[in-house]
C-alpha cells in the first residue's frame, strides 16, 4: 500500500505544471547567480574578481543553502498540504474507510512530497554545477569540478535540513489542518536563525550557537570561521564534533515530531485538537420548527449606492478584513515571536568589545532592522492572498460577487485592511522599542522619531508592496503560488545587478531610505526618498488599475475569457486614471533617467572600470615626472549648512624640491566640482574633464629650490532635490582636503586586482611598493604631493554653528550673520586637514598647558569625561615614554554617522563619529567590557605621535608604524587604567578579528611589517604583536626602542622611514633567546596551535595541590593564501602522535610560552571584576610539541592554561585553558 | 418585468457545451428549471446572475441589459447558489449586516430593521448570534434565503436549494420561496420533480444546454394523457421489455418485483399493461428520452 500511495502522489506532482514552474525557477535562478559569480556576465558588468574558487565545498554549500532557504517557503504547500489536500477536497471521508496502515498513509504521503522537494533542490545543485561548465566562465574563479563537492553539501547540510523542515511542517499542517501554520513555522525558524546568528557574534556563545542553529550553518562556521583562502579552496566541509552533534540533535527532533504524529494521528473526520479545557456537557439537539407559513412583508428600506456611501462601506469592510487578518492566534504567535526576537537581539547587536550602547531611539529602530522588516513583508504577501481569496477560500464568493457593490470597494477595503495590519506591526516595533528602553532604564523616548521613521519611511515602502501584493494575489488562483511569486520577485529582482543594470529606477521599490543621525536627522536624502517613493507609488497605482480590470469576480474559464471580462470593464473611469498613472510613472522615470544619465554623468561599475583603465593608460607616463611639492597652504573655506554648499578658495605654495628644473605641472581635480585653477607663470595646456587631470606649462621653468603660487577655487555644483553634489550637511559637516586639487599622478586610483588588470593588458602591480623602492620612499603614505606644510585657514559657517580646522584659533568674528574662524598652525604639519561644522556644545579642560576641548552634540554627553580622561592619561603616558607632544591643544569633534563610523586624527584635531563612543554605556566593573570611548580616544591621541611625528614612506608596512603602534600605545594606556582584565578581552577580540578576516583577503596576506594597508593586519594582528613583544621584552626596554626610534625619524624629510627600520631596532634590543619572535611576529605569517590535552589535580598531604597536565604547542608558517607550511629552510619539522593516533606537526620549536595555573576568587565573581587569581605563571621554554608539567601550588586551582592570555597568534584560543574538575 | 434570454451559448475549456443557443423568456411567478445533473442548469443560472460570461447571446431583464449593466441588474437580483460557504466564526447577524451593506442598505436603523425581519422570516432569529459555519444544512439554506431577501430582489435565482434537506426543512423552504415568488420572478432549478410539481406554475426541462420542454406542469402532464402504461414484472421480464419498449422508469417494489412505466402511443393492454395517469416525472423522462 505504501508503494501505491507513494507513486500515486509522485505521479500527481510530476504531472502538475506547478512543479515544473518551481523546478525551472530554482534551476534558472541558481544557474544565473552562480554564472554571475564566476564571471560569465563580465562582458556587461564590472569584472568579477576573487581569490576564492566558487565551486569549493564551502562556497557551494553557501549558495545552495541560500536558495534552499527560499525553497522552504514551498514546504507548507508541497509537504504540508500532502495530507491536508485530502481534507480540503473531502477525500478523507472515503480514504479513511480503506484498510491501510498509518505508516503506509503517512509515510507514503510524507516521503513522496519530500521526494518532490528534494528533486527541486537537486535542480538547484544542477543549476550551480552547469553554470560552472559555461565557456564564458572565468577559470580563475573555479577549482577542479568534483562531484564530491556537491555530494557532501547535500549529505551533511541540505538533505538533513530539508528533512527537519519538511517533517515538522508535515506534522504541524497535518495536525492543524491549516497550511498557514506551516508558514508560521518557517517564519519562526527564520527569526530563530536571526537570533542564533546574533548570538554567534560573541565568541563565547559560538558553541551554543553551533548546536542551536537548525540549519547547521553556525556549526560549519564554527569550524570554518578561521579558514584562510587556501582552506576554503581546498578543504571539505568540516564533519567535526559540534557539526555532527548539531545534525544528530536536529534529526532526532524531526524524528520525534514524526513519531508524535504517528501516535496521535487518527483516520478521523475531525482534526486533532489539543485542549486542556474540560468539555462541556453536550446538549441534545431536537427539531421542533415543523411547518409554519409566513407572510413576508419586508420593511421598506432605502438603497443607497452613492459614492460617499460606498466610501463608508470601504472602511466598514476594511475593518472586517483587518479583524480577520489580525485577530487570530497565528498572527498573535507571529507578533509574539517577533517581539521576543527584538528583545533578545537588542542586547547583543550594538556590542563593541563587550560594551553596549545606550538604547537611543535611533538604535532601537536599527536593531530590529532587516529581520522584522522581512517579517512584515512576508505577512503582507500572505495577508494579501488571504484577503483577496477570502471569498473563495470560504466559498462565500458567489454570494458576495452577485451583490451590487462595485469592485473598487472590495479592492480598496482589502488594501486598507492590509496596510493597517502593517501599521499594527510597525506599532509593535514602537512599543517593543520603548519597552526595551524603559527596561534598560533609559527614559528619553523620542516618540516623534519613532513615528517619523516607522510611518514616514517604512510604512510607505510597505504600502507600495501592499498594492503590488494585491495585484499578484489577484492574478493567481492559489494564494500560496501568489505568495511564492511575490517572494521570488522581491528577492530575485535584485539579481538584475548581475546583468549590469545598476540605476535605481530599475529596482522595484528599492527606496533610498536615509539613515538617521542624532546630529543631522535624516539629512540630505529625504527628498530623494520621497521622489522614488512617488515613482514606485505611481507604478503600483497603474498596476492597481490593471488589478481592478482583472479583479476576480464570479468565475471565468481561462486567460482569454479573463481578458474579455477586463475589456468589458475597461470604462473610461478606470482606464483614464490608469493611463495617467502609467504616463506619470514613465515621465518621472524618464526624468530620473535624464537627471542621472544626461544632466549628470552616470557611470556604471563597468564604465568606471573601463575609465580607470583608460586613465591609467593615458597618464601613467607622468608618474615619474618631477613635480614641485606643496609647502604652504592657505584656504578660505565657506560652508553653507542651509543650502549644503561650500566654496573653498585657496593658495598652495609649490616648491621645487628636486634637483632638476620643472616645466610641466600635472594637477588633479575632483571632476564632480567646479574647479578654477591658476598657477603663477604657467599656462594651461590640456584639461581633461573626465579624468580630472590638467596639464600646465611653466613659461619659465621652475628651478630647483624655487617656488610658485597656485590658486584654486573649488565649489560644489548646486544640490538638487534628488542629487547631493556636496558633502556639506545641515548639521555636522566633515570635509577633508581630499576634495581639493592635488599635484601629480595619483597612483591609488589605479585598478588593483591583478586578474582584472590582466584582462585589460595592464601590468601586474602590488598595492604598495617595496621598502627599497627609492621613488616610493620619497613620499609619505598620506600624501604624494607634499612633505610637511605650513597651514592657515579661515572657515565661515552659519551663525548657529561652530567651524573647526587644524591649528589654533587666532580670531573669531561675525560678518553678515555668519561666523568666521581663523585658524593657524604654529608649526609644520602633514598636508592632511579637515573642516567640521555643526551646532556644538563645548567642554574644556586642561592638561598641563595643553587645552583639551570636546565639541559634541547636545545630549551626547555620556562619555565626555571619559574621553577627557583618555586624552589626559594618553598625554601622560606618551610624553613620558615616547616624546613631548608637539601641540598645545587636543580637540575631539563629533560628526554624524552618515559620514562614517570611525575616528580620525588630524594635527591637534580629532573628528570622532557619533556612533563610536559618544553613546557607549561603559560598565567599568565588568572586565569583559572594554571602555572603548577611552581606548579609541587614546588610539587617536597616539596618532599625534604615530603619523603626525613619525610617518612612514608610501611602501609596504607603512601602516604598522601608524596604526599598529597607535593600537599598542592605546593598549598600554588602557592597561594602566584598567589592569590586565580588559586587556585580555581586547586582545581576544583583536585576535579573533584577525583570524576571521584572513579569508576576506582580496590579494595576498602579508606579514605585519610588509602589510599593504590591510586593516585586519595592522590593527588586529598588529595590536597583539606589539603588545606581546613589549610583554616579552619588558615595557621599559620596548618603549625605549620606540623612544629612540622617534628621536631618529620624527618630522624627517624624504626618504621616509620604513617598517624594517623599526623592526631592526627591535631586533637589536631583543635577547638572543627571543630573536625567533621577530621573525615569527613581524617577518613571517606564523601561527600557533596551542592547547591543553589533559590535566588533573590532587591534594598533597601537606595541604598543597599538585597539578599535572600536558600542553600541546605547535607552530606553522602560512603563505599569502593561508596554506600551512611546516617545511622551511633549516632544521626539520617535528611530530607528535596523540592518544587518538592523530599526528601533529610543527616547525622546530625553541619558544617561550606562558604556562599558568589559576584559581577563581569567588568573592570577586559576583562583582564581575577580575575574579582570577594567578597561582603560577611562567614563560617556559618549549622545544617539543608535547609538554608535561607538574606544578605544585598552595591553593585549590580551578584552571590551567598554555598561553592563557592569548599573547601568541593562536588559531584556536578557546582550548588554551582547561577547567580542572 | 420579463427576463428575456436570446441565443445564449457557452463552451467550457474542456469543450463541454454547457449552453447551446438557448432562448428563454420568463415572466413573474415561479419558474422551475428541471434537468439532470450536468444539464447546464447551474451554468445558466450563474450566467444570469452575472457571475460568468457567455460566449454569445443576450440577456435582458426589463430594460436592463444584464451582460452590460451588471451592477444595475445586481441591485434587482437575489441569488442563492447551489453550494456556498460563509466566512467562518461569524454570526448570522454580523454576516447579514455585512450583506445588507453590500446590497446598499446604508441607514443603520433601517439595516437593523430589515436584518431582524429576514431573520424572523427565515426563523433564524433565535440562532442569530451563532456562527453560520456551524449551522445545519437546512439552517444554512434558510440563511441563504435571508441574505437574498435583503435587497428586495425582483429576480430571484435559486439553484437546487432543496437538495439534502429533510422533509420538514424542504417544506419550510418551499413555502418561503412561494411567498416571495408571488410578486417577483423566481427561477428555481432542481432535479427533484416534486419540487416543480408543488411550486411552479411554469417549468422547463433543460438537457445538454438546450431547452426541451416549456410548459405549465399541468398542461405537460395532460399532453401525455393515454400514453403512459404500467406493469408489475419480474427482473427477467423487465430486461426483455427494455429491448422492445420505451421504458421511462423501473422501480422495485417491496415484493422484489419491478413496476415499469412505459411510454407508448399504441395500446399495450394486450401485454397486460394498465394505462395510468401521467405525472410530471413521466414528462421529464419522456423529454429526456426524446432528446
Amino acid at each position: 500500500m505504501f508503494g501505491t500511495i507513494y507513486s500515486f502522489e509522485l505521479k500527481r506532482w510530476f504531472k502538475s505544471w506547478v512543479f515544473y514552474v518551481y523546478a525551472v525557477l530554482f534551476f534558472v535562478l541558481s544557474f544565473f547567480v552562480m554564472a554571475s559569480s564566476i564571471g560569465v556576465f563580465d562582458e556587461v558588468k564590472a569584472t568579477t574578481a576573487s581569490l576564492l574558487k566558487m565551486n569549493s565545498p564551502l562556497m557551494v554549500n553557501n549558495i545552495i543553502e541560500s536558495f534552499n532557504s527560499l525553497l522552504y517557503f514551498l514546504f507548507p504547500s508541497i509537504i504540508g498540504a500532502s495530507i491536508y489536500r485530502d481534507y480540503k477536497y473531502n477525500v478523507h471521508n472515503i480514504l479513511y474507510s480503506y484498510s491501510f496502515s498509518k505508516f503506509d498513509y503517512l509515510g507514503g504521503k510524507f516521503l513522496s512530497a519530500f521526494t518532490v522537494t528534494l528533486s527541486i533542490s537537486f535542480l538547484i545543485g544542477l543549476g550551480v554545477f552547469l553554470a560552472t561548465l559555461s565557456p564564458m566562465a572565468n577559470s580563475d574563479l573555479l577549482g577542479p569540478n568534483l562531484f564530491w563537492n556537491y555530494m557532501q553539501v547535500y549529505l551533511y547540510s541540505i538533505i538533513p535540513n530539508m528533512f527537519l523542515m519538511g517533517s515538522i511542517v508535515f506534522v504541524l499542517v497535518t495536525l492543524s489542518r491549516n497550511v498557514y501554520i506551516g508558514f508560521v513555522f518557517i517564519l519562526v525558524i527564520m527569526v530563530f536563525k536571526g537570533f542564533v546568528n546574533a548570538l554567534a557574534g560573541e565568541e563565547e556563545y559560538r558553541v551554543v550557537a553551533s548546536l542551536l542553529d537548525p540549519s547547521g550553518q553556525q556549526a560549519i562556521s564554527y569550524y570554518t570561521q578561521y579558514w584562510t583562502i587556501y582552506d576554503i579552496n581546498n578543504n571539505s566541509l568540516p564533519l567535526e564534533q559540534w557539526f555532527i552533534y548539531n545534525r544528530l540533535i536536529w534529526i532526532s527532533i524531526s524524528l520525534l515530531f514524526l513519531l508524535f504524529l504517528g501516535i496521535v494521528f487518527q483516520f478521523s473526520q475531525f482534526g486533532f485538537t489539543l485542549s486542556f479545557a474540560k468539555k462541556e456537557k453536550g446538549e441534545r439537539v431536537t427539531k421542533n420548527n415543523f411547518g409554519g407559513l409566513y407572510l413576508i412583508n419586508l420593511p421598506k428600506v432605502t438603497y443607497n449606492f452613492s459614492f460617499v456611501q460606498q466610501l463608508k462601506n470601504v472602511f466598514s469592510f476594511a475593518k472586517l478584513d483587518y479583524v480577520h487578518l489580525v485577530k487570530n492566534n497565528v498572527f498573535l504567535i507571529l507578533v509574539g515571536v517577533g517581539l521576543l526576537f527584538m528583545m533578545s537581539v537588542a542586547s547583543v547587536l550594538s556590542m563593541m568589545y563587550g560594551t553596549e550602547t545606550y538604547p537611543v531611539t535611533r538604535q532601537m529602530l536599527e536593531v530590529p532592522g532587516s529581520t522584522f522588516q522581512f517579517f512584515i513583508l512576508i505577512n503582507t504577501f500572505l495577508g494579501a492572498g488571504i484577503l483577496v481569496h477570502r471569498g473563495i477560500l470560504s466559498r462565500m464568493n458567489l454570494l458576495i460577487d452577485s451583490t451590487s457593490t462595485p469592485n473598487w470597494v472590495f479592492f480598496a477595503s482589502k488594501f486598507i485592511a492590509l496596510i493597517f495590519m502593517q501599521f499594527t506591526l510597525l506599532m509593535v516595533i514602537l512599543f517593543a522599542g520603548v519597552a526595551i528602553q524603559a527596561y534598560k532604564g533609559y527614559y528619553n523616548f523620542e516618540i516623534g522619531l519613532y513615528f517619523k521613521d516607522l510611518l514616514g519611511f517604512q510604512w510607505i515602502e510597505f504600502i507600495i508592496w501592499a498594492l503590488m501584493s494585491i495585484a499578484f494575489q489577484s492574478a493567481f488562483r492559489n494564494y500560496i503560488v501568489g505568495f511564492f511569486a511575490l517572494l521570488t520577485m522581491s528577492i530575485g529582482w535584485n539579481y538584475i545587478s548581475k546583468l549590469g543594470i545598476e540605476q535605481l529606477i530599475f529596482y522595484f521599490n528599492d527606496l533610498p531610505t536615509p539613515r538617521y543621525s542624532d546630529m543631522d536627522g535624516y539629512g540630505v536624502g529625504v527628498g530623494k526618498f520621497y521622489i522614488y517613493a512617488l515613482y514606485w507609488l505611481l507604478f503600483v497605482c497603474f498596476i492597481s488599475g490593471l488589478t481592478l480590470l482583472f479583479w476576480r469576480r464570479g468565475g471565468f474559464a481561462g486567460v482569454k475569457e479573463r481578458f474579455a471580462i477586463a475589456k468589458d470593464r475597461a470604462t473610461s473611469i478606470i482606464v483614464i486614471p490608469t493611463a495617467i498613472f502609467l504616463v506619470a510613472f514613465l515621465a518621472l522615470g524618464s526624468y530620473l533617467y535624464y537627471e542621472n544619465k544626461v544632466l549628470n554623468v552616470y557611470r556604471s561599475a563597468k564604465d568606471i572600470e573601463l575609465l580607470t583603465v583608460d586613465i591609467e593608460k593615458k597618464y601613467k607616463k607622468y608618474e615619474q615626472l618631477a613635480q614641485p611639492r606643496i609647502v604652504d597652504v592657505k584656504v578660505d573655506m565657506d560652508i553653507y549648512p542651509a543650502s549644503r554648499d561650500f566654496k573653498a578658495q585657496g593658495k598652495y605654495i609649490l616648491k621645487n624640491k628636486t634637483t632638476q628644473a620643472i616645466d610641466t605641472l600635472l594637477i588633479n581635480c575632483r571632476t564632480d566640482y567646479k574647479n578654477q585653477i591658476s598657477i603663477d607663470g604657467a599656462d594651461l595646456v590640456t584639461i581633461d574633464s573626465i579624468s580630472g587631470y590638467q596639464l600646465y606649462k611653466m613659461r619659465e621653468s621652475l628651478k630647483p629650490g624655487d617656488a610658485v603660487n597656485m590658486h584654486f577655487v573649488v565649489e560644489n555644483k548646486p544640490n538638487t532635490l534628488i542629487r547631493s553634489n556636496s558633502p556639506v550637511l545641515e548639521n555636522g559637516t566633515f570635509i577633508n582636503n581630499g576634495h581639493f586639487p592635488q599635484i601629480g599622478y595619483q597612483r591609488q586610483r589605479e585598478l588593483s586586482d591583478n586578474n582584472v588588470r590582466q584582462k585589460y593588458d595592464l601590468p601586474e602591480r602590488e598595492r604598495l611598493a617595496d621598502q627599497t623602492d627609492p621613488n616610493a620612499l620619497a613620499n609619505t603614505y598620506i600624501s604624494s604631493d607634499s612633505d610637511w606644510i605650513t597651514f592657515e585657514t579661515t572657515v565661515s559657517t552659519s551663525s548657529d554653528q561652530i567651524a573647526i580646522a587644524p591649528g589654533y584659533l587666532e580670531k573669531q568674528w561675525v560678518d553678515k550673520d555668519r561666523n568666521y574662524f581663523h585658524y593657524k598652525m604654529d608649526q609644520k604639519m602633514l598636508n592632511f586637514y579637515a573642516y567640521n561644522s555643526a551646532k556644538y556644545e563645548v567642554k574644556r579642560e586642561k592638561w598641563n598647558d595643553v587645552n583639551i576641548e570636546i565639541y559634541y552634540h547636545k545630549g551626547h554627553d555620556y562619555n565626555i569625561d571619559r574621553m577627557i580622561k583618555g586624552v589626559k592619561k594618553s598625554l601622560d603616558y606618551y610624553t613620558e615614554n615616547f616624546s613631548p607632544y608637539q601641540h598645545k591643544q587636543v580637540r575631539i569633534i563629533e560628526f554624524p554617522l552618515t559620514m562614517g563610523a570611525f575616528a580620525q586624527s588630524f594635527a591637534n584635531t580629532i573628528p570622532f563619529s557619533e556612533t563610536i563612543g559618544f553613546i557607549a554605556k561603559v560598565d567599568e566593573s565588568n572586565n569583559d567590557a572594554v571602555d572603548y570611548p577611552f581606548s579609541v580616544t587614546s588610539h587617536e591621541v597616539a596618532h599625534q605621535w604615530w603619523a603626525h611625528q613619525v610617518i612612514g614612506a608610501n611602501v609596504k608596512g607603512a601602516t604598522m608604524l601608524s596604526e599598529s603602534l597607535s593600537e599598542y600605545s592605546s593598549l598600554k594606556v588602557l592597561e594602566q587604567e584598567y589592569g590586565k582584565g580588559q586587556m585580555r578581552k581586547f586582545l581576544k577580540v583583536a585576535l579573533d578579528s584577525y583570524l576571521m578576516s584572513r579569508k576576506n583577503e582580496s590579494k595576498k596576506e602579508f606579514p605585519l611589517m610588509y602589510n599593504e594597508n590591510q586593516q585586519y593586519i595592522h590593527y588586529n594582528k598588529g595590536s597583539v604583536v606589539f603588545y606581546t613583544m613589549s610583554d616579552y621584552l619588558g615595557d621599559k626596554v620596548f618603549n625605549d626602542v620606540l623612544k629612540q626610534y622617534i628621536k631618529k625619524v620624527a618630522f624627517q624629510e624624504a626618504p621616509y622611514t620604513v617598517a624594517k627600520e623599526l623592526v631592526d631596532d627591535i631586533y637589536l634590543a631583543t635577547p638572543d633567546s627571543l630573536k625567533y619572535m621577530v621573525k615569527d611576529m613581524f617577518e613571517t605569517i606564523t601561527l600557533y596551535d596551542n592547547y591543553i590535552e589533559k590535566a588533573e589535580v590532587k591534594q598533597l598531604e601537606n595541604g598543597q595541590y599538585e597539578v599535572k597536565f600536558r600542553a600541546i604547542v605547535s607552530k606553522y608558517r602560512s603563505n599569502d593564501e593561508g596554506e600551512k607550511i611546516y617545511d622551511e629552510d633549516g632544521p626539520p619539522k617535528i611530530f607528535y602522535q596523540d592518544s587518538n593516533g592523530e599526528v601533529k606537526e610543527s616547525i622546530r620549536l625553541r619558544d617561550y610560552v606562558e604556562v599558568g595555573v589559576f584559581a577563581i576568587d569567588n568573592k570577586v565573581v559576583e562583582s564581575k571584576g577580575d575574579a582570577e587569581k594567578v597561582l603560577y605563571l611562567q614563560k617556559v621554554k618549549i622545544s617539543a610539541i608535547e609538554n608535561d608539567f607538574t606544578i605544585i601550588v598552595d591553593e585549590k586551582p580551578s584552571e590551567v592554561g598554555i598561553d592563557p592570555y592569548y599573547k601568541l597568534i593562536d588559531t584556536q584560543t578557546y582550548d588554551n585553558r582547561y577547567k580542572l574538575k | 418585468m420579463k427576463l428575456v434570454i436570446k441565443n445564449l451559448s457557452k463552451t467550457y475549456k474542456n469543450s463541454v457545451r454547457a449552453l447551446d443557443n438557448l432562448d428563454l423568456e420568463i415572466g413573474a411567478g415561479m419558474f422551475g428549471l428541471l434537468g439532470p445533473n450536468g444539464a447546464g442548469k447551474s451554468s445558466l443560472m450563474r450566467t444570469i446572475a452575472t457571475l460568468q460570461k457567455p460566449d454569445t447571446g443576450s440577456i435582458y431583464f426589463g430594460d436592463i441589459n444584464v451582460l452590460e449593466q451588471q451592477n444595475e441588474f445586481r441591485k434587482l437580483l437575489g441569488y442563492l447558489p447551489q453550494d456556498f460557504g460563509v466566512y467562518p466564526n461569524m454570526s448570522a447577524l454580523d454576516l447579514l449586516h455585512y450583506f445588507a451593506r453590500l446590497k446598499g442598505v446604508s441607514n443603520t436603523s433601517q439595516r437593523k430593521e430589515i436584518v431582524d425581519k429576514v431573520l424572523e422570516v427565515t426563523n433564524l432569529f433565535e440562532v442569530r448570534n451563532k456562527s453560520v459555519s456551524g449551522y445545519s444544512g437546512g439552517m444554512k439554506q434558510r440563511f441563504g434565503i435571508a441574505q437574498l431577501l435583503l435587497n428586495d430582489p425582483k429576480l430571484i435565482i435559486v439553484d437546487e436549494p432543496t437538495a439534502g434537506l429533510d422533509p420538514a426543512e424542504r417544506h419550510r423552504f418551499l413555502n418561503v420561496l412561494r411567498e416571495i415568488g408571488t410578486n417577483n420572478t423566481v427561477i428555481f432549478s432542481t432535479h427533484i420533480v416534486d419540487d416543480v410539481n408543488e411550486l411552479c406554475h411554469e417549468m422547463s426541462i433543460l438537457n445538454g444546454g438546450r431547452l426541451l420542454e416549456r410548459n405549465t406542469p399541468r398542461v405537460a402532464e395532460q399532453k401525455l394523457e393515454g400514453l403512459i402504461w404500467n406493469k408489475e414484472v419480474s427482473r427477467e421480464e423487465a430486461i426483455v421489455y427494455n429491448e422492445q419498449l420505451n421504458i421511462l422508469s423501473s422501480k422495485y417494489n417491496q415484493d422484489n418485483r419491478i413496476n415499469i412505466r412505459v411510454y407508448s402511443t399504441e395500446s399495450l393492454q394486450t401485454e397486460g399493461f394498465v394505462q395510468v395517469k401521467p405525472n410530471l416525472e413521466d414528462v421529464y423522462f419522456v423529454a429526456l428520452k426524446k432528446d
